[in-house]
């Protein structure tokens, strides 16, 4: 349908003169010379920095829970409990036997 | 709604003056064009104001002055898009605050008679508003733009930036919309 049937495209051709004219109000062109005056000064710049400077820390956030979230999960062993148990004393096994000093088995015995 | 190329590079340069003779120039189709995108007389000026004021931070960034009134347009559309949106915010957390035409709106989508003595142009308005009300904001704005201002494809393609074909899908499956509400108003009409 590349066109409506003729009795809507009347209707919508003359909405435009269904709504008054809108005149400008006599102080228009004040107001907005104020407004681009207001938009200039340190206070809104400092308004705008801090927009900015919350949606930087939103998306930093959201990018390091995508980024920081799968990495932890992919450390983690999957499975069920029992191996997770498991994982976690051969874990605590290899730490405690890396701490242990063994004698040199080469050094002649007193 | 012409503007000299001239005038544009002179306001992009600083030319206060120059700024002035185009706000001038365009504020009243601007206006119009505001008026029929939003739908509230209230705050039809501060929304061009808005969008004068984007003009004049923003004058630096366009590319071309040709393109000046489609770029002009773009901001205006932009600028009634999130005033719609900031209203629609506001609308959810205060009912009560509805404007009067709003609650006309809601009327006419929940298909509630109008008042005999409603003029024939209030009534034409509404139950376009009604129609309109059927399909999204942006959807909306685009059929004012193409049935209501009476831009081309080509202007709208320059104006949101969207290959043409992909402007005819949306336009069709908003036109389809606001069809089947038309029909489902009045089995009869729209065959």
């Amino acid at each position: 349908m590349n066109e409506f049937p003729s009795e809507l495209q009347q209707l919508f051709k003359g909405y435009g003169e269904f709504h008054e004219d809108v005149e400008p109000s006599k102080d228009f062109m004040p107001r907005l010379w104020a407004k681009i005056e207001a938009r200039r000064s340190p206070w809104f710049a400092m308004q705008r920095m801090a927009r900015l400077m919350v949606v930087t820390a939103m998306a930093a956030a959201l990018l390091m829970g995508a980024v920081l979230i799968p990495m932890m999960e992919s450390q983690k062993p999957a499975g069920f409990y029992a191996d997770v148990v498991a994982h976690d004393t051969l874990k605590a096994d290899q730490e405690y036997a890396a701490s242990v000093s063994l004698p040199d088995l080469e050094a002649p015995h007193r | 709604m012409l503007i000299d190329p001239a005038v544009v590079v002179k306001a992009r340069a600083g030319d206060a003056a120059a700024f002035n003779q185009i706000v001038q120039a365009c504020r009243k189709p601007i206006l119009g064009t505001i008026r029929r995108l939003i739908g509230n007389a209230d705050d039809v000026e501060d929304v061009a104001q808005e969008v004068f004021v984007r003009v004049y931070y923003s004058l630096d960034q366009l590319r071309s002055e040709d393109g000046f009134e489609a770029w002009l347009y773009r901001l205006t559309v932009n600028s009634a898009y999130d005033y719609l949106r900031r209203k629609k915010r506001r609308q959810e957390s205060r009912m009560s605050d509805l404007a009067e035409e709003q609650v006309t709106m809601a009327e006419a989508a929940a298909g509630t008679k109008f008042s005999v003595d409603e003029g024939r142009k209030a009534k034409a308005r509404e139950l376009v508003d009604s129609l309109l009300s059927e399909v999204s904001e942006q959807d909306r704005m685009l059929l004012i733009l193409k049935e209501v201002e009476g831009l081309s494809l080509k202007e709208l393609e320059r104006i949101y930036e969207v290959k043409e074909n992909a402007l005819k899908v949306r336009l069709f499956r908003a036109r389809q919309r606001v069809l089947k509400a038309f029909e489902k108003r009045d089995p009869d009409k729209g065959k």
